[in-house]
């Protein structure tokens, strides 16, 4: 069934969200996020390095460990790979009964992997460092058929992975996938962050006034999609990548490439978007530019909102987990306040919502941005009614 | 250092470690050969400078332009940016008093490398930077051949860019929708370096 | 040369290799002119690899961008807080 839209786009088979699982700061299950979102609660905190102190988003060690006892993950697995396990593990149990992992295709999102494994002065030589290892890992874990593929390009990776699936369905290439976005704290990543003067000295703040950068945070999320609208949570109805081609770590001023991903995902005229679960990462610049991009588009009247400020900024996992929480407010119709959003704190005006609003969404749009001026949007489809 | 093309717009360069030049003075000089400004490519890691090269010379033998927004970059390693990884963290951890470095901690991704490509060719479609652990890998091909074949894009670049200890390589490939993908020549890193090996030297 | 005209040199050739400025030789930057919006292409994060140099090098901190965006107008505004900091 081909239909062509106005840009001659083809699109074939439909593509539907039908199972997820959720780790973060938050906790390891759907319900204790719905929790925390209905609260207000950050599981942001202030944790001590050897070498600085930060807020992070940091899982909890105590329930990691559990779980790693449940799942019977090999003790030799990081935790980055004990996670995305237990996160497929779980995800399996929960989609349907006896759902066999053995011939879906694995889509791995992560931006750093194991990284902290570099050995102190050593060469690369331990081959746990590299995600192309934990990836090879996780399939004979897992028993599965297709090497893990593995999507690597900074914080858009969770979406690109998505969208990298989503496609294949699309084309009949494949006909269902898993895809899990995952990224651990690290010291790498920490001093990396902070030398660029980009970590928050609070808990992050998107769209903020006062906002000063990233709290970083690690995650663990999944999703089931296939071409089967039987238990459908959502569809994907449109997609978008593109590149800003302008600087590699700061976002376009203008927000030139974001406008161009949401234009190839969405029509604009025939479409409308409810909600719009943003980036709002909290760096100046970042949400600046989204600001810029969603007046652009005039978008600025629809309700918005960053899930940063409930677990930080995910890197790899970001894309997958903020999805995840944005079919959940589909579901249960409710749009969650912006955690760290007082005061307005971008250029041009934005619906950011300050306190939780009831809202019947039909369509949803999610977006990210990354380093190498990637951005990344998907148009989702309520499928609840 | 041997660029070698084929008739199919094929640019595959070996940078190889023989000779008695380091790498950094080869990939300079690679780059004064080109006789082109610009000043950024003094500022990027080893693994962009020779990614960077390699497209140079790829846009080079293009005989064709497509639209940059309908252009797409997409590359696939197996170490992904461990080299320069390894160069953040020395920074950091060498000595108590060393200093982390900002310029090296924005090169440690892969797709840093896509982001310099489409600054400096201007390329702004749909890209991205993948991690096999074995080259044979159908999904991407797949991927990209499902965005020529629906209109989301009309030309892609595909290819490898590897720096991982004494290897140092990488492959680009321009295709179209007018041309043909080749199979046989998607992702197989073995297959690269038996065709590097078989193909005359020289340009 | 008085300590000023050896700081404003040293600086010179301090940030030539920081910043991997390659093609650029020391004669070539005027000490007054703005180094950032300027034919060196300087960018953001030149201006957090210049705040890394000047505490390995000097010993002096600078806490933030804005801070050092005084400091980095020029060549010159940058040796006379190097100067400044260290009498």
């Amino acid at each position: 069934m081909a239909e062509e839209n106005e840009s001659g786009i083809v699109n074939q088979g439909k593509v539907f969200i039908s199972g997820q699982h959720m780790i973060s700061a938050l906790g390891f299950s759907i319900g204790d996020h719905v929790d925390s979102f209905n609260c207000g609660k950050s599981g942001i905190s202030k944790e001590n390095y050897s070498f600085d102190s930060y807020w992070v988003g940091k899982i909890s060690d105590e329930k990691l460990h559990a779980e790693r006892k449940f799942h019977k993950i090999p003790r030799a697995f990081s935790r980055l790979e004990a996670l995305s396990a237990i996160s497929i593990l779980t995800l399996r149990g929960m989609v349907k009964e006896n759902l066999s992992l053995q011939s879906i295709p694995v889509f791995l999102a992560s931006t750093k992997g194991n990284i902290d494994a570099i050995p102190h002065h050593g060469a690369a030589s331990k081959e746990h460092i590299h995600l192309s290892h934990s990836a090879q890992r996780l399939k004979s874990f897992l028993s599965l058929q297709h090497d893990v593929t593995v999507v690597c390009n900074a914080c858009t990776s969770g979406l690109q992975a998505i969208i990298l699936a989503a496609r294949l369905i699309q084309a009949n290439h494949i006909t269902e996938a898993i895809v899990c976005g995952v990224d651990v704290l690290s010291e790498f990543t920490l001093r990396g962050f902070s030398c660029l003067q980009a970590m928050a000295k609070v808990p992050c703040q998107p769209f903020d006034e006062a906002r000063n950068g990233i709290s970083l945070g690690e995650g663990c999320a999944t999703i089931y999609l296939s071409n089967n609208s039987s238990d459908a949570i959502a569809q994907i109805v449109g997609m978008g990548v593109s590149n800003d081609a302008n600087h590699i770590s700061g976002p376009s001023r203008t927000g030139s490439g974001l406008i161009q991903a949401i234009r190839s995902a969405v029509d604009l005229d025939s479409i409308h978007i409810d909600y719009i679960n943003a980036h709002g990462t909290a760096t100046k610049y970042n949400d600046e530019m989204e600001a810029q991009a969603f007046n652009a588009l005039n978008l600025q009247h629809i309700p918005l909102n960053s899930m940063k400020g409930y677990w930080g900024h995910t890197l790899g996992a970001a894309g997958v987990l903020e999805t995840i929480a944005a079919t959940i407010a589909m579901q249960q119709e409710t749009i969650w306040k912006s955690l760290g959003y007082e005061n307005h704190g971008v250029s041009r005006p934005l619906a950011v919502t300050d306190t939780s609003v009831k809202r019947k969404i039909s369509h949803c749009l999610k977006t990210s941005s990354g380093f190498g001026g990637s951005n990344a949007c998907l148009m989702l489809k309520n499928c609840a009614s | 250092m041997r660029t070698i093309v084929n008739s199919d717009i094929f640019e595959l360069v070996d940078f190889g470690v023989a000779g008695g030049e380091s790498l950094n003075q080869r990939l300079k000089s690679a780059y004064r050969d080109l006789d082109i400004k610009y000043p950024k490519f003094y500022k990027m890691d080893t693994f962009c400078k020779v990614g960077f090269l390699t497209m140079e010379h790829l846009m080079i033998k293009a005989p064709v332009s497509f639209d940059p927004a309908k252009t797409g970059i997409f590359l696939v390693n197996q170490y992904s940016s461990i080299d320069t990884d390894l160069a953040f963290h020395r920074s950091y951890s060498l000595h108590e008093e060393s200093l982390a470095s900002p310029g090296l901690f924005v090169y440690t991704l892969p797709n840093i490398l896509i982001g310099e490509l489409a600054i400096r060719h201007k390329i702004t479609g749909e890209h991205g930077f993948f991690i096999l652990s074995d080259f044979q890998s159908d999904f991407i091909y797949l991927y990209v051949k499902s965005l020529l074949d629906s209109n989301v894009l009309d030309a892609a670049i595909l290819g490898t860019c590897e720096v991982f200890q004494d290897e140092v390589l990488c492959a680009m490939k321009l295709v179209s929708s007018a041309s043909v993908l080749d199979e046989s020549l998607s992702f197989d890193l073995s297959k690269f370096k038996e065709w590097i090996k078989k193909s005359p030297q020289g340009r | 040369m008085s300590t000023m005209e050896e700081t404003i040199e040293k600086l010179k050739v301090q940030i030539i290799e920081q910043l991997n400025l390659e093609d650029v030789t020391p004669d070539e930057i005027d000490a007054d002119a703005p180094l950032f919006d300027s034919d060196l292409g300087l960018d953001s994060i030149d201006a957090l690899e210049i705040i890394v140099m000047l505490e390995r090098e000097y010993g002096l901190k600078i806490q933030s961008k804005e801070e050092g965006q005084k400091i980095f107008y020029s060549l010159k505004t940058m040796a006379e807080f190097v100067t400044e900091k260290i009498a």
